[in-house]
């Protein structure tokens, strides 16, 4: 999961779940760099998340749908991201409340 | 149809009361839980969320015992545009329990009935979009 820990891989993979999509494309979504860009390719293509092929000079970046829906499709994520986005909104009210 | 269950248990530091918010009132439930809620805490009332993906989830609130004890059912909404195969609006049962501890609330959450072959239609792409309206 370390790999979606940051929000610009998440960003990327919700840009290339749908279809391909170059690497300098991605690059100009971004207000990154496109070494930054890269590196953020590599890590979700080492971690299975996304695929890469070459064509011509491009490299085009897709989801791998298995791999998705192996680390997402399961109630445990559902929620266990819930109950945690439910206690900070929780605390934060709790605090205020107590203040 | 297989289907599967599972319990989560979470602790928040909140009173019981506060929690118990959370799964009640459209207004926080949204905070935490879908885009859109329309809830009606009693038995027989109506539970429907709505996901920043679109996807809808209708059931009906079976009982309630205020601060401690919410039990819905869930399940998806028709929808058109998703023609596999899920678990039908109500068909899967949804039983939290907030017990009071020290310092907070501990949240002790069951999900039964739910239609395995979901894990393969709405639950990623789901998951992205939360993840993305959280940031």
């Amino acid at each position: 999961m370390r790999a979606l820990a940051d929000p610009t891989r998440r960003r990327i993979i919700q840009l290339v779940r749908s279809r391909e999509v170059a690497a300098a494309e991605l690059a100009a979504s971004f207000e990154l760099t496109r070494p930054a860009i890269s590196q953020h390719l590599k890590v979700l293509v080492d971690a299975n998340l996304i695929t890469v092929r070459k064509k011509g000079r491009q490299r085009l970046y897709n989801v791998r749908q298995e791999s998705l829906k192996a680390l997402f499709l399961n109630l445990d994520d559902y929620w266990s991201l819930g109950l945690l986005r439910l206690q900070l909104a929780a605390e934060a009210r709790a605090g205020n409340t107590l203040k | 149809m297989s289907t599967k269950k599972f319990e989560i248990t979470h602790f928040v530091k909140a009173p019981r009361e506060v929690v118990f918010d959370y799964f009640t009132v459209a207004e926080r439930m949204i905070e935490w839980h879908g885009v859109e809620a329309e809830l009606d805490p009693r038995p027989g009332g109506r539970f429907r969320v709505r996901h920043a993906d679109g996807s809808v989830l209708e059931g009906e609130f079976v009982e309630i015992e205020a601060p401690w004890r919410i039990v819905f059912t869930w399940g998806f909404a028709e929808d058109p545009e998703r023609t596999a195969e899920h678990t039908p609006a109500g068909a899967s049962r949804v039983e939290v329990r907030l017990y009071k501890e020290p310092d907070g609330t501990r949240i002790e959450l069951r999900h039964s009935n739910f239609d395995a072959a979901d894990d393969v239609g709405h639950g990623w792409e789901y998951f992205l979009s939360e993840l993305s309206a959280a940031l």
